[in-house]
């Protein structure tokens, strides 16, 4: 499915990715940890395909073929899901409307007719019920006045519509109360299949109580410095980071 | 693109040709009000690049003296049919068509019954004449083309609501232009204590020489009463427009207005409200674009009179190409008009490097207890945004469209006709497309 290998990046010259290397195969979880600046972001910006960081070495292969060249928006049409640490609020533009636009371009690309509106309103508002939001927001600028819950469950939401192959998953779960991490981790472990594979980014174990990983990876200074089972994270739970020669700023 | 205008003698000269068929009229009152129009046209001078008024627009005033002669009669069976007919949009309500100028009875459709009253200037009688000479624009000197109007005036549209008549259905004006001239549209709207209406007025057309169109609309709101304002400016490209809306507000009348404008070459709408008494409301929305080497002014002015009105105004223009728009926003609060409530805001939005925003709030206050809010903004499509809708498989052509689009939105989904609304957004999303597509 996905194959990092020796990837190098920088922003504005300041190297943050030193050297990753990891596979992800058809239907795995894998979850990223490390302390703050550790490159967790950066990684998952890097593979969404955002501009202003820099690849300066490396490869990153989806089903067999280099995505480096790939812009944003084929990987999207590819089946790579990015949900946002702050999605941005877009006034003007209702869920809705951006909603159907993304399904259809990425049916285009597929070369799939586009949906007719019966069939996308009954699943936007089966989603929407799915994240526990009410079926108003919809017709709601996107992420307009959502609260920071909100506008989590309505990253789920798109990705429980778009059924990427890729999903990554951006510190989805911080600032979320117990219930919205439920919702958050049900939506997730709904799209759960032998072809889709899941990276979670995270800061905290909490959500791998609830989303249970097959991979644990401790990211740090730029580089994968420890793999494990889903194990390693309640490890890193007791002790911190401490124990593996790093710090958490 | 052309010689120097040599105002307003050229006109001047040109009334009498211009308004030629009403020369042979025999409602005295017109001739006597177009007189008194004409002299004060000739009281006027051209905006020079000194005039403050015209400071950011004056590089686009340039016509030749061939403007300052009427459109050509066009025979409604002729070609101008067919580019009418697709210009002309029926709202279902009362309809009136204008072509080049002459009333087009059969395009048109006067009310069934007599719950209000419309009719053409010259069937007037003295007790409606007396109402348009006493609530016409009479300040030409600082909107000279106003007075091009007046002394040019061939006919005009009267209306009048009687008192607590609340009308359904929009009055819909359609101006309809062709050819190479001049031609002088002139509204004059009375609502009686506790009326309410809503009026659209709609200018299409399209030339391939040199038109210009010089437009008064004169609203008199009197207590209670209500109207909702729609204004298209929508004509093609190629066609200037400089027109005037005076609306003159009475105790607790609410004015709503929506207004729509696309460029061309020099093309400019002053809105002026006056809230005259207590608790007078006015609400003004407007919608701007202009692409290529096109141009739009919008000036709107607010004066508070009276204690205790309410003002709000919104307007949100998108530049793209070379283009060019200006917004000229004046609220003057005076010192009688304790407790007003004003609120100012103008969004813009530059697509290209080389389009050229001008806003400029001006707020007069002599009152001393008042709230009066104002806000402009200039900017570009924000890129985190764009990147967004780029992560969920949207092109970026088709991403910036949809926030161009969404960056109008929230006051074209205030429009209060559904026919209208859908029919903007639709032009919107087609010249904001065009607009991505020419880079």
């Amino acid at each position: 499915m996905l194959k990092i290998t020796n990837l190098h990046a920088s922003v504005d010259g300041t190297p943050i990715l030193k050297g990753i290397d990891l596979e992800v195969r058809p239907g795995e979880v894998h979850a990223i940890m490390g302390p703050n600046g550790s490159g967790k972001s950066t990684l998952s910006q890097v593979l969404a395909g955002n501009d202003s960081y820099e690849i300066t070495d490396g490869e990153i292969i989806l089903d067999d073929q280099s995505i480096l060249e790939m812009p944003t928006e084929q990987r999207a049409r590819e089946g790579v899901f990015l949900a946002f640490q702050y999605p941005v609020e877009i006034p003007g533009v209702s869920n809705l409307q951006f909603l159907r636009t993304a399904m259809n371009s990425i049916r285009e690309y597929r070369g799939e007719e586009e949906i007719d509106a019966v069939s996308f309103m009954k699943k936007a508002k089966e989603k929407i019920k799915q994240v526990n939001l009410d079926p108003a927001f919809l017709k709601r600028g996107v992420n307009e006045g959502f609260s920071g819950g909100e506008k989590k469950r309505n990253e789920i939401m798109q990705m429980l519509m778009l059924e990427p192959k890729l999903a990554i998953l951006d510190e989805t779960d911080s600032g979320l109360d117990i219930d919205a991490l439920k919702v958050v981790a049900d939506g997730v472990n709904a799209l759960k299949s032998p072809e889709r594979s899941v990276i979670m980014v995270t800061h905290y174990q909490r959500l791998l109580d609830y989303i249970v990983p097959d991979y644990v990876h401790v990211l740090a200074k730029g580089k994968i410095i420890k793999s494990g089972g889903k194990e390693l994270a309640l490890e890193l739970e007791e002790k911190g980071y401490g124990w593996l020669g790093i710090e958490d700023e | 693109m052309s010689s120097t205008l040599t105002f307003p003698d050229v006109f001047v000269n040109a009334s009498d040709a211009l308004n030629r068929d009403s020369i042979n009229t025999t409602s005295p009152w017109l001739l006597a009000f177009r007189e008194r129009q004409l002299q004060q046209l000739k009281q006027c001078s051209l905006p020079t690049r000194k005039t403050e008024d015209w400071r950011y627009s004056f590089r686009h005033l340039k016509m030749s003296d061939a403007i300052a002669k009427p459109l050509p009669i066009l025979s409604l069976e002729s070609s101008t049919a067919s580019s009418l007919d697709d210009s002309l949009v029926d709202l279902g309500g009362d309809l009136v068509v204008f072509v080049n100028g002459h009333f087009a009875e059969s395009k048109s459709r006067l009310p069934s019954d007599a719950s209000y009253t419309i009719k053409r200037f010259s069937e007037l009688s003295e007790e409606e004449a007396l109402q348009v000479s006493e609530g016409s624009s009479s300040d030409t000197s600082s909107f000279p083309f106003a007075a091009i109007n007046g002394a040019c005036l061939a006919d005009g549209i009267y209306i009048s609501i009687p008192k607590n008549t609340k009308l359904e259905k929009p009055i819909q004006l359609h101006f309809h232009a062709e050819g190479e001239g001049t031609t002088t549209p002139r509204v004059f709207l009375i609502a009686e204590q506790g009326a309410e209406a809503t009026l659209v007025e709609e200018f299409t057309g399209a030339t391939q020489t040199e038109l210009l169109t010089a437009s008064v609309t004169d609203i008199q709101l009197n207590a209670q009463s209500e109207l909702r304002y729609i204004r298209l400016n929508t004509e093609a490209e190629q066609l200037s427009h400089i027109g005037l809306t005076q609306v003159n507000q009475n105790r607790d009348s609410r004015f709503k207005s929506f207004c729509m404008g696309l460029g061309g070459p020099v093309r400019r709408h002053d809105l002026k409200i006056k809230l005259l008494e207590p608790g007078a409301e006015c609400s003004l929305d407007g919608v701007c674009i202009t692409l290529g080497q096109q141009h739009y002014d919008n000036h709107t002015e607010i004066e508070h009179i009276s204690a205790h009105c309410q003002s709000d105004e919104s307007y949100r223009c998108i530049a793209g190409g070379n283009s060019h728009i200006v917004f000229n926003g004046r609220i003057m609060i005076h010192r009688d008009a304790q407790k007003t409530l004003g609120a100012m805001s103008n969004k813009n939005l530059l697509l290209t490097s080389n389009a050229e925003i001008d806003s400029k709030p001006e707020l007069e206050i002599y009152a001393d207890d008042v709230k009066c809010a104002h806000g402009t903004t200039i900017g570009q499509l924000d890129e985190e945004e764009l990147y967004y809708l780029v992560t969920r498989g949207i092109s970026p052509d088709h991403a910036a469209t949809i926030l161009t689009l969404g960056f109008v939105n929230e006051l074209v989904q205030k429009i209060p006709n559904e026919s209208i609304k859908e029919r903007t957004e639709a032009r919107l999303e087609n010249l904001i497309k065009s607009a991505f597509q020419e880079d």
